[in-house]
C-alpha cells in the first residue's frame, strides 16, 4: 500500500522474543502485529483520521524504549501534572516505576500493580479484561500499542470498596539524544458497587521527540462508579496518541474529563459502552491550544441497551495556529430505546490562523430515544467585551474572564473539594491563560 | 386536514406508487454496455461538435480509473455498468398537427402523470398549442423521457424576453460557445465517480440562461422520466442567471414499477453572476422499490451551484420521497462576496429504502451567509442519513452559517443518522449546528386520536407539521403535491 516500509516493525519483531507473559500475551502481540502490518499508519482516505494526519510520524527515526527500569527521570516537570492528595504511580517512558511512585497507603480492596509483575507472575487473571475493551482489528495505533505490549498498570478494586483518595497516574515522556516510542497499557477493574477517582497526567521533558501511544481499557462493573480526569500537558515535540476503551455494566456511572492544554500533535480517543441498563456516561473536555498545537478529541459512546443516558459538552480555545478537532459520535443499537444522548461542541477561535474542526455524529436504530447534538464555532462576543470594558475592566482581564467563563461549563462537572483535581486544573488553566492568551490582538478593537 | 384526508383517497386510487405504470413506446437504442463506440454513439446521434466528443471520452478514460466510493451509508449490491442501456429514445415522429395524431402512449403517459392537457398538446409537439397556452401565466415545462428531451413548452414565448429554455442537446447545437464555457465549471468532468459517469453519456437535460437584470415571469420546469427497461438514465442540467436576474426552476421525477434496479446519475450546474438569484426546487420521486426492497431507482447525483458573483443567491429544496438509494447533496460554493446559500430538505424513506443526503456549503467570499434545514423521515426499515459539510476559508470573513437538521423515526427497526462537519478558519465566521432525533411522541398521537382523527391520519398530519419549514419554501403547486406525498410515501408504516 505504502512505498515506506512500515514504521516501528522493527520493534515489533525484535520486541516479540523477550517481552513478558505467558502464550496469552505472546498470541495477543502477534495479532497486534499482524492487523499493524494489515492497517499500517492511517492514509490520506481515513475517514476516523481525515482531519489528524500523522503520516509525519513515519520520518521520525523511533528507538523503543529500554525495557527494563529506566534511571530515575531526575528532572521531572511534576509542576506541569495534577498536583494534590492522591496515591501516585509514575510510568517513565511506558514503564512503572516503583521508586518515583507511592503507593503505601492503598487501602483494602485496592490492588495496583505494573502490568509486568502481572504478566510474569499471575497473567491468568488478565484473560477477562486485557484487549477486551479495545478492538486491534480496526485501529491502527491500539495494534501496534497490543503488538508492543510489555508494561503499564493494572488496577482493580474489590467489589463495594469505595477509595477516598484518587489514584493518580503520571506518564512521564523522557527523551535525550535519540527519538522514543513508547506504548504503555493501563487497565482498571472495579467490582461492583466500589467507588474511585483516577487522575492521569501526561507530562514529558527532553529535546528529541517522542511517541506516547497509550491504551486504556477499562471495565465497570454493576453499580461502579468512575471518575477520571485527563491531563495532556505535554512538550511541543511530543506526539500523544491515546484510546481509552471503556465499558458500563448495570447502573454504573462513568464521568470522564480531558483537559488538553496540548502536544505538539494529540490525539485523544474514547470509546464507551454502555452495556448495563441504566448506566450513565459523562464525557467532557476543554482545550486550551496555541502555537502549532494540534489537538484531536474523539468519542464514541455505544448504547448497547435500553434506558441508558450520556452527555458529552467539549470546549476548546483556539489561539495562534492551532487546530483543534472534535469528532464524536453516538450510536444507539437497534432496541435501545428509552436513550438519551446529548452532545455539546464549541470551539472559540482567537486567530486569524486557527482552525476548528467538528464532526458530531449520530447513528440511531431505535425510535424511543431523544438524541440532540449541538456544535457551534465563533470569536468572542464582541458585545460581552464591549460589557466587561464599559465597566473598567481592562480588555486583557476581560477577554480572560471570558475565556474562564466560556471552559467554566465543561469544568464544573469535575469532582472538587480536599480530594478532588477541580483545583489543580483551574491553577493550571489560569496558568495557561496568564500567558499570550488573554492577549488583545492587534486586529480586535473595541467597537 | 383536508390535505390528510385527500392523502388517505390518493393513497386509495393510487396504491403505493401511482408513477409505477410503464409506457409501450418504440425507442432506439444504443447497444448494451459502456464502451468508448457508446459515446461515440450517443455523441454522434446528437450530431454534437467534435470538443464535446473528446470531453466525453476525457471524462470516460478518467472514469475507468476512478473506485466507486463506499464513504456513504448505503448498502447495495455491486452495480453492473455493462448491464444496462445508456441511450433510448422514443423513435422519431413526423411532426404531428393535432392531438388526435400523437402516439396515444405516449398522450396517455402524460396525462397519468397529471401534466396539464394545453401544456401536454405542447409536449407531444402539436402545432399551435404555443398559442393555445399563450397568455396564461404557468409553468414552461421541458419534458426528459429516457434519454431524451421530447418537448419544451413556452420556448418561444421565453426566447422572446431572451430567456434561453431548452434541451441541452438543443442548446450545444444553437449555442455552442455557451455551452462550452459553463458546461463542468461547477462540476468538473472528473470530480466524482458518478458525475464523471454523467459526463461521459450524459444524454440530455434542461439549459436555462437568464438574461442580465431580468426577473424570469414564469416558473421552468423538467419533467424526468425513466421509462425503457434496463437503462439508466443519465441527464444534465446548466442553469446561468446572469447580473440582476432570477429564475425559478423545478423538477419532478417518476419511473415505472420494474423489479429490477436502475441507475439515474445526473448532473446539476448552476451559476449565479452578480446579484442574480436561482431558487431550485425537486420533488424526486423515482419508484422506490417494493416493500422487500425488491426494485426501484438507484439514484446518484450531483448537484452543485457556484454563487460567483456578489450578492447572488442560491436556494435547493428538495422533496426525496422516492429511489431505492438516494445519494446527493446539493451543494453552493459561495464565491462572491454576501452571497447566500440555502438547502431545505425533507427526505422520507420507507420499508428498504436508504438516503444517504445533505448538502456542502464552501464559504470563500466575505460575509456569506448559508442556512440548512433538513427533516428527515425514517420508516419500516429504511435507512438515512444527513451527510453535510460547512465549510470556512480564511477570507471569509464574517461568514455566518446556520444548521438544523432533525430526524423522525417511525417504527424501531428504522435509522437515522447525522453526519455533519463542521470546518471553521476565520475567527469572524459564526457556525452553529443544531440537530435531534425523535419520534412522534405518544402524546402527539393521542391527541389527534382523541379528536377523531384516525392513526394514520395523525401520522401525515404530524409529519407535515414536522417538515413544514422545508415545504413552505417551495413553489406553491409544488407544496400542495409535495404535503400528499408526505402522506403517501408513509402509509403502512404505523398500525
Amino acid at each position: 500500500m505504502t512505498d515506506h516500509p512500515l514504521p516501528f516493525i522493527e520493534h515489533l519483531t525484535e520486541a516479540a522474543a523477550h517481552l513478558p507473559g505467558g502464550p496469552t500475551a505472546a498470541a495477543l502481540r502477534q495479532r497486534g502485529l499482524d492487523h499493524w502490518c494489515a492497517l499500517g499508519l492511517p492514509g490520506r482516505r481515513s475517514e476516523a483520521f481525515k482531519y489528524t494526519r500523522l503520516d509525519g510520524l513515519k520520518d521520525i527515526g523511533f528507538h523503543a524504549a529500554p525495557l527494563r527500569d529506566p534511571h530515575p527521570a531526575a528532572d521531572i516537570p511534576a509542576g506541569d501534572a495534577l498536583t494534590g492528595d492522591a496515591h501516585v504511580v509514575v510510568m517513565v517512558n511506558g514503564r512503572c516505576s516503583p521508586h518515583l511512585s507511592d503507593l503505601d497507603r492503598l487501602p483494602d480492596g485496592v490492588k495496583l500493580d505494573s502490568l509486568r509483575a502481572v504478566l510474569e507472575s499471575e497473567p491468568e487473571s488478565l484473560d477477562d479484561l486485557l484487549g477486551r475493551q479495545i478492538n486491534t482489528e480496526h485501529h491502527p495505533f491500539a495494534a501496534l500499542n497490543t503488538g508492543l505490549l510489555a508494561d503499564g498498570v493494572v488496577l482493580t478494586i474489590a467489589p463495594g470498596t469505595t477509595l477516598e483518595r484518587p489514584i493518580h497516574l503520571i506518564h512521564v515522556g523522557e527523551t535525550a539524544d535519540h527519538a522514543l516510542a513508547v506504548h504503555p497499557r493501563v487497565l482498571v477493574r472495579l467490582g461492583q458497587g466500589s467507588a474511585a477517582t483516577l487522575l492521569e497526567s501526561r507530562i514529558g521533558v527532553g529535546g528529541a521527540p517522542c511517541l506516547m501511544n497509550s491504551v486504556t481499557e477499562i471495565l465497570l462493573e454493576a453499580e461502579a462508579t468512575l471518575d477520571h480526569v485527563s491531563l495532556l500537558n505535554l512538550p511541543e515535540g511530543f506526539t500523544s496518541l491515546a484510546l481509552a476503551g471503556i465499558d458500563l455494566g448495570q447502573k454504573a456511572r462513568y464521568h470522564g474529563f480531558i483537559m488538553g492544554l496540548g502536544a505538539g500533535m494529540a490525539r485523544h480517543e474514547t470509546r464507551i459502552r454502555l452495556s448495563g441498563e441504566q448506566a450513565h456516561a459523562g464525557l467532557d473536555a476543554a482545550a486550551v491550544l496555541a502555537g502549532n498545537q494540534h489537538l484531536d478529541i474523539t468519542t464514541l459512546i455505544e448504547h448497547a441497551v435500553p434506558q441508558c443516558t450520556s452527555t458529552q459538552t467539549v470546549k476548546s480555545v483556539l489561539d495562534d495556529s492551532a487546530r483543534g478537532v472534535v469528532q464524536g459520535k453516538v450510536v444507539v443499537a437497534p432496541d435501545a430505546q428509552k436513550t438519551d444522548a446529548r452532545q455539546q461542541f464549541r470551539a472559540l477561535l482567537l486567530s486569524p490562523k486557527a482552525e476548528a474542526d467538528t464532526k458530531p455524529e449520530l447513528e440511531i436504530y431505535a425510535d424511543d430515544v431523544a438524541c440532540a447534538h449541538g456544535a457551534a464555532t465563533g470569536a468572542l462576543d464582541a458585545e460581552q467585551l464591549f460589557y466587561l470594558t464599559s465597566r473598567g475592566i481592562d480588555p486583557r482581564t476581560a477577554r480572560g474572564l471570558l475565556i474562564e467563563g466560556f471552559l467554566a461549563e465543561a469544568l464544573e462537572r469535575v469532582p472538587g473539594g480536599a480530594h478532588g483535581p477541580r483545583d489543580s486544573l483551574a491553577d493550571l488553566l489560569a496558568r495557561r491563560l496568564s500567558g499570550r492568551l488573554a492577549a488583545t490582538p492587534d486586529a480586535e478593537a473595541t467597537p | 386536514m383536508a390535505i390528510s384526508e385527500q392523502t388517505v383517497e390518493t393513497v386509495a386510487d393510487l396504491g403505493r406508487y401511482k408513477y409505477g405504470f410503464s409506457t409501450d413506446i418504440e425507442s432506439d437504442k444504443a447497444p448494451k454496455g459502456l464502451t468508448e463506440d457508446t459515446i461515440r454513439f450517443i455523441s454522434a446521434k446528437k450530431n454534437e461538435p467534435a470538443w464535446l466528443l473528446e470531453w466525453r471520452l476525457g471524462a470516460f478514460r478518467a472514469w475507468k480509473e476512478m473506485p466507486e466510493p463506499e464513504w456513504a451509508k448505503l448498502d447495495y449490491p455491486p452495480i453492473d455498468y455493462q448491464d444496462a442501456y445508456y441511450y433510448a429514445a422514443p423513435r422519431q415522429k413526423p411532426k404531428l398537427k393535432s392531438l388526435d395524431e400523437v402516439d396515444p402512449e405516449l398522450l396517455r403517459t402524460y396525462e397519468k402523470l397529471g401534466i396539464p392537457l394545453k401544456e401536454q398538446a405542447k409536449l407531444a409537439g402539436v402545432e399551435g398549442a404555443d398559442e393555445m397556452a399563450s397568455g396564461m401565466p404557468g409553468v414552461a415545462v421541458d419534458a426528459v423521457f429516457d434519454s431524451v428531451s421530447v418537448a419544451t413548452t413556452y420556448k418561444a414565448k421565453l426566447r422572446e424576453m431572451g430567456v434561453l429554455f431548452m434541451s441541452i442537446s438543443e442548446a450545444v447545437q444553437e449555442f455552442p460557445d455557451l455551452v462550452q464555457k459553463y458546461l463542468g465549471s461547477v462540476v468538473p468532468p472528473g470530480d466524482n465517480f458518478f458525475a464523471c459517469l454523467n459526463s461521459a453519456v450524459f444524454t440530455d437535460g434542461s439549459f436555462v440562461l437568464v438574461p442580465k437584470g431580468l426577473r424570469c415571469p414564469m416558473e421552468l420546469s423538467t419533467y424526468f422520466r425513466i421509462n425503457e427497461k434496463n437503462t439508466g438514465q443519465f441527464e444534465r442540467t446548466l442553469i446561468v442567471a446572469e447580473e440582476g436576474s432570477y429564475v425559478s426552476y423545478l423538477e419532478g421525477c417518476t419511473a415505472p414499477q420494474r423489479d429490477e434496479h436502475q441507475l439515474h446519475a445526473a448532473v446539476v450546474e448552476l451559476v449565479a453572476l452578480d446579484d442574480a438569484e436561482i431558487k431550485y426546487s425537486t420533488v424526486q420521486n423515482w419508484y422506490p422499490g417494493d416493500e422487500s426492497g425488491k426494485g426501484g431507482i438507484y439514484n446518484f447525483v450531483t448537484k452543485r451551484a457556484a454563487c460567483r458573483g456578489r450578492n447572488s443567491k442560491v436556494s435547493w429544496t428538495q422533496v426525496e420521497t422516492g429511489s431505492a438509494i438516494t445519494w446527493k447533496y446539493p451543494s453552493c460554493i459561495l464565491q462572491g462576496d454576501n452571497s447566500q446559500g440555502e438547502f431545505y430538505s425533507v427526505a422520507i424513506t420507507n420499508n428498504r429504502q436508504q438516503a444517504d443526503t445533505g448538502t456542502k456549503m464552501i464559504h470563500i467570499g466575505k460575509n456569506t451567509r448559508s442556512r440548512i434545514v433538513s427533516k428527515g423521515i425514517s420508516a419500516g426499515r429504511a435507512e438515512q442519513t444527513y451527510r453535510g459539510l460547512v465549510r470556512v476559508l480564511p477570507r471569509a470573513e464574517g461568514a455566518r452559517n446556520f444548521t438544523q437538521c432533525d430526524s423522525l423515526l417511525i417504527g424501531d427497526r428504522s435509522a437515522a443518522h447525522t453526519v455533519p462537519y463542521i470546518e471553521s478558519r476565520n475567527p469572524g465566521a459564526q457556525l452553529e449546528h443544531e440537530a435531534t432525533t425523535s419520534r412522534i411522541s405518544d402524546d402527539q398521537m393521542y391527541y389527534c386520536q382523541q379528536r377523531g382523527i384516525d392513526p394514520e391520519e395523525a401520522v401525515a398530519l404530524i409529519v407535515n407539521g414536522f417538515c413544514r419549514d422545508v415545504l413552505q419554501t417551495l413553489p406553491m403547486e409544488f407544496a400542495v403535491e409535495a404535503q400528499k406525498l408526505v402522506g403517501i410515501s408513509l402509509e403502512g408504516s404505523v398500525g
